[in-house]
């Protein structure tokens, strides 16, 4: 934990609450008894501000919670306050998203930007080395382990990090309002690293097929992919969801075909608006890599079309765009 | 009873025969119970399995009856296909009172109001006579495993047919039930006679439970009505929730489902029963559309009264093993230890 970021943020959130500007602010905080652990956490009292905190086990995309899924946000608003909210690098293009697809008012929002170095996934650590632990500490360069049995374990942070976090280079966000001010020397550089999946994309059509098919065989139907999405926007009308028809459009029957179903059309309603923050990925309780077909996605975008989510607040997916020559008679 | 790694895989592949054996497999880095194979590999270094064991005797999809009817006239009804004989290893002890939990919902067992079983799910019993359940006492625990909290040890017996605890080599076996010890019996060469179960069972428990350092605050269970109506309480502990299905269809004691019926083809349709989740958006809507739980918080506070209030009225048990994967795999980072102890501090 970087303690000089840590106290500016505690110091900054202290000073916008008491000054009125904001009514209160959503960042996170421990969840006690838990190791590598962090939950949304929405101060609205200066004495709040003192249980926020922030590390690299901050894996939550805050810009969730502030879309108007839930309805305590709305119980959050005060006249003439903004919402503060703390954002990651990756975070900050869902923002963007959102407010080209008027979903969000930005200037009802007070974002403060924090660095970030990649988020650690504590439970692919657990699964694959068989450990658990009472404290976990990363200093940056490497992570110390207290294990349960009192045991000590070194990791290198570079082997850990969340699927994500391993092929990003976006250090900082760029639409924030105020920026946490760290000693971070790396360059931020938004850039799609696609290597990893250029190489899958180019393999033959039955090992995709068979990869996917047997990745998504562990498919629960939990719909956490969906629900922590922040680029999913159906809310309650989700087609996963949908009763009033007179037989629902997909069967909850749990079969290798509804589970493709519901998969296909959650990548495909997100593909122009995507921004790769990870966050199905990381929310899977199974560990299905959904990151290689949403990033295939946005791949494709890119080369077909030279747009990526999340650039920018103005842009338009081609996706939703017709230009003047593809209308029929113009 | 003692029995070596060797002979266990032995005794697996040679009941595989005439029975579904469902044991422990890491495949593509990811633990669940698998039917078990020639080579398949046993994996008991990961403590709990993503989804637990109850998919097997609860499946997520499970029909129930087969129609064939033309112009409004039922021709045929066909009951659900018999259930195979099946045999779980590898279960957990908190995973196994899971069943005994279960069994209080879908066969009244340990009804408080009169003792009497009313209401029996004939698919579960059938499931339940069919099923041996064999444990593998905990070694290590994870940092959010809670059983000694909910009066579960890391090697208890309860609700297993016969618990396997781990020794140098082998396992001792621990004889349960009554189908347990047919079992042995009718097994007995693959078994040694040596071994005290009994004490390799205290020793077992008294190793692991040093290490489990998470306690979930169980001393309300059963006064949490009196913050039935406290809409903020449940919005506090609710914040950040996703309302995504983790914490109840990944739970050994959630047992909600619903019914539906799909038309397979033009005269024939199938009814099925599949999991639900109280976290849902379309849990309990009515056809009306109205919802009695319309909010995230609603929903939540459903889930916690449902585990810690309604099973500990109607079966004076609370319905969590403290297992902890809904504190591990909860995207939104929500601790059951948290929540509980944030009611506990408004009550």
């Amino acid at each position: 934990m970087n303690t000089q970021i840590l106290e500016y943020l505690r110091e900054v959130v202290k000073d916008e609450l008491n000054s009125g500007k904001i009514s209160a602010f959503i960042g996170y905080r421990k969840v006690d008894g838990i190791s590598g652990k962090r939950r949304p956490f929405v101060c609205r009292t200066a004495e709040d501000a003192d249980k926020l905190v922030y590390d690299s086990f901050c894996t939550q995309n805050l810009v969730r919670m502030i879309e108007g899924k839930s309805n305590f946000i709305k119980s959050l608003k005060q006249p003439k306050k903004k919402i503060g909210i703390l954002v990651k690098g990756c975070d900050s293009k869902s923002i963007k998203v959102s407010v080209s697809e008027s979903k969000l008012d930005r200037h009802g929002f007070w974002v403060l930007g924090v660095n970030c170095s990649g988020n650690l996934d504590v439970s692919r650590m657990r699964d694959s080395l068989h450990i658990d632990s009472k404290e976990i500490i990363d200093d940056g360069k490497s992570i110390q382990l207290e294990l349960l049995d009192g045991s000590k374990m070194k990791l290198e942070r570079e082997d850990w990090l969340l699927p994500k976090c391993i092929h990003c280079s976006i250090t900082k966000p760029d639409n924030f309002d105020l920026l946490i001010p760290d000693d971070d020397p790396r360059e931020s550089k938004d850039e799609m690293n696609m290597d990893w999946v250029s190489e899958y994309k180019d393999k033959p059509f039955h090992v995709r097929q068979d990869f996917i098919l047997k990745h998504l065989s562990r498919c629960v139907m939990c719909f956490a992919c969906r629900d922590a999405c922040p680029g999913c926007h159906c809310n309650e009308n989700c087609v996963m969801d949908r009763q009033k028809l007179p037989e629902p459009f997909i069967h909850k029957s749990h079969e290798l075909k509804d589970i493709l179903q519901y998969h296909f059309i959650h990548f495909y309603h997100l593909s122009d608006r995507c921004t790769g923050c990870g966050e199905c990925t990381r929310a899977c309780p199974e560990n299905i890599p959904l990151n290689i077909i949403t990033d295939q996605l946005r791949l494709m975008q890119k080369e077909n079309w030279e747009f990526a989510a999340g650039i920018s607040e103005k842009a338009t997916s081609p996706l939703s765009l017709i230009k003047g020559e593809e209308v029929l008679g113009g | 009873m003692k029995i070596t790694h060797d002979k266990l895989n032995e005794l697996l592949l040679t009941i595989s025969d005439n029975a579904r054996v469902f044991v422990p497999q890491k495949i593509d880095g990811t633990t669940n119970f698998h039917l078990i194979a020639e080579n398949a590999k046993i994996d008991l270094d990961t403590v709990r399995t993503k989804t637990p064991p109850k998919e097997i005797i609860f499946p997520q999809t499970e029909k129930i009856l087969t129609t064939r009817s033309t112009a409004g006239k039922i021709l045929e009804i066909k009951e659900a296909p018999e259930i195979e004989n099946t045999v779980i290893f590898g279960v957990r002890p908190c995973d196994a009172k899971g069943f005994m939990l279960l069994d209080n919902f879908f066969m009244d067992t340990k009804r408080k109001d009169g003792g009497e079983q009313k209401h029996i799910d004939p698919q579960w019993k059938k499931h339940r006579e069919k099923t041996l359940v064999f444990s593998v006492a905990c070694t290590k625990p994870l940092s959010t495993c809670s059983c000694t909290s909910l009066g579960i040890h890391p090697a208890d017996e309860k609700g297993s047919d016969l618990l396997f605890i781990p020794d140098i080599g082998g396992y001792t076996v621990m004889q349960v039930s009554e189908k347990g010890k047919k079992f042995l019996a009718d097994n007995k060469s693959f078994f040694t006679d040596d071994g005290n179960p009994a004490a390799a069972q205290a020793e077992a428990n008294k190793k692991c439970e040093s290490m489990i350092t998470l306690k979930v605050p169980t001393e309300n269970a059963g006064k949490l009505m009196d913050l039935y109506k406290k809409t903020d309480v449940w919005e506090e502990v609710s914040m950040g929730c996703i309302t995504c299905g983790v914490c109840t269809l990944l739970c050994p004691t959630c047992h909600c489902f619903e019914t539906r019926e799909i038309k397979t083809k033009p005269d024939e349709s199938e009814k099925i029963k599949c999991w639900d989740s109280c976290s849902f958006c379309t849990y309990s809507l009515e056809a009306s559309g109205h919802n009695p739980r319309p909010t995230t918080a609603d929903r939540f506070k459903n889930r916690i009264l449902d585990k810690f209030e309604y099973h500990v009225t109607l079966y004076g048990e609370i319905a969590c093993t403290g297992c902890g994967r809904c504190t591990d795999l909860c995207p939104a980072g929500i601790s059951l230890a948290d929540t509980l102890a944030s009611l506990g501090g408004v009550l």
